[in-house]
């Protein structure tokens, strides 16, 4: 889980091999296909903190979920591998480095419910007693799962 | 007789009888702080509170005397008095019937203290292993098979390559594509194999044949040819590896018992 790298040869780049599986999921609840893989990078120039995220793997694909249903729209992938290698490495510069995975988009938890009372908030008699939060501004429908790994800290 | 006998050796038995005289004891010794109101028209939970009052629980539990004056101090912030009179005061008042948390609390004791007998009671061995020969069914290790997998990102280059294998023209090593689960997996349930590679996969490879290779069985992530090298078939837990769940299981149900006998009990006229 994570670890340090240490100053390799001044010249050598810095690379990073990820790979990621979707979750099977269940004969009751499918698995989601993964959208793309991140490298999130972070550094400090001085004392100022600096992210960078970069898409690896995968990318932008237009999944969406239909929110009213729940149901998934657009391929993904099972599988995800790369090899990346960071064009701004630079071998005097402390950073830290982990990956983070995206599945495509899903119903929020609190979207299911809604989704399941079938409430439609243009129709207001369609929201069932305790479902207001369904409509309310706040409420998020979509989302996407992700899962992200240790980081590996370049020290040099 | 020997009939007789036995009936008293069934733990269900013995602990509910020995739980409802005990029960009787301590009705007979315990000086009725409050008097008991008839059970008729109480449900359970109503029946133990009310048998709680009747012993002082209320007064001498530390969680319902920490509730009833943290109610008091709450209402009056600035009341001087020490712990202990506020939860005389709030006994006067009648918060300790009133108060939800602290009927709870009561209904809780007192379960636990019709059950503390039942459970207090080491079961033996023969006991477990008549509960596991009862239970069967919840004590079951499931089938298990230890494989090898081969894994394809499309099915015909799997048949083909199993056709390789088949004609012995390719080496299994040299085979497959790269994914990120190991080629050798060790013994597998049908639930361990479904979270691993999906839901139907699991089905599939428990019916295929041993020690040669078949497939292409579809996954979650592409196709496999697959070679199952050892197969466990389901069996009875044996008690050791299920000594803790039967024990806990067993001991559950007998208190259970215990409360309901303790219930009848109060019941009882």
């Amino acid at each position: 889980m994570g670890g340090v790298l240490t100053g390799g040869p001044a010249d050598a780049p810095l690379r990073f091999a990820v790979q990621a599986l979707a979750d099977p999921g269940s004969a009751r609840e499918p698995g989601v296909p993964l959208q793309r893989i991140q490298i999130v990078k972070g550094w400090l120039d001085g004392s100022e903190t600096h992210e960078r995220v970069v898409d690896v793997a995968g990318g932008p694909n237009g999944a969406s979920v239909d929110v009213a249903s729940c149901e998934p729209r657009g391929a993904g992938h099972a599988r995800l591998c790369t090899v990346w290698s960071d064009p701004d490495f630079d071998p005097q510069q402390p950073a830290f480095y982990y990956a983070r995975v995206l599945e495509n988009p899903t119903c929020r938890w609190s979207q299911r419910i809604c989704a399941e009372a079938r409430v439609d908030c243009a129709r207001p008699e369609s929201i069932g007693e305790g479902l207001d939060g369904c409509c309310h501004t706040s409420h998020q429908p979509s989302l996407q799962e992700r899962a992200w790994t240790s980081p590996i800290w370049y020290a040099p | 007789m020997s009939q007789r006998r036995a009936a008293w050796r069934a733990p269900l038995l013995r602990f509910s009888v020995l739980g409802a005289l005990l029960f009787a004891l301590d009705l007979a010794l315990a000086p009725a702080a409050t008097p008991r109101p008839a059970a008729a028209g109480l449900d359970d939970d109503a029946l133990l509170v009310a048998e709680a009052f009747a012993r002082g629980f209320h007064a001498s539990d530390d969680v319902v005397r920490r509730r009833l004056a943290q109610n008091l101090r709450f209402a009056r912030p600035d009341d001087p008095r020490s712990e202990d009179e506020l939860v005389e005061e709030a006994i006067r008042l009648g918060m300790h019937e009133s108060d939800l948390v602290v009927r709870r609390r009561l209904a809780q004791k007192m379960r636990l203290l019709l059950a503390e007998p039942a459970r207090a009671e080491e079961p033996s061995d023969a006991e477990l292993e008549r509960y596991l020969a009862a239970h069967a069914e919840r004590f079951t290790e499931p089938e298990r098979v230890a494989l090898s997998q081969l894994y394809f990102r499309e099915e015909e280059r799997a048949a083909k390559a199993l056709a390789a294998l088949a004609t012995e023209t390719a080496a299994a090593n040299a085979l497959g594509e790269a994914l990120a689960l190991p080629r050798e997996l060790p013994s597998h349930s049908a639930a361990e194999l479904a979270a691993r590679f999906g839901p139907h996969f699991a089905e599939v490879v428990l019916r295929g044949p041993d020690a040669r290779w078949f497939g292409p069985v579809p996954s979650a992530y592409g196709y496999h040819l697959l070679w199952i090298r050892a197969r466990t078939p389901a069996r009875r837990s044996a008690l050791e590896t299920v000594r803790s769940e039967l024990r806990e299981a067993l001991l559950a149900e007998r208190a259970d018992a215990a409360v309901q006998a303790g219930v009848a009990a109060l019941r009882a006229p």
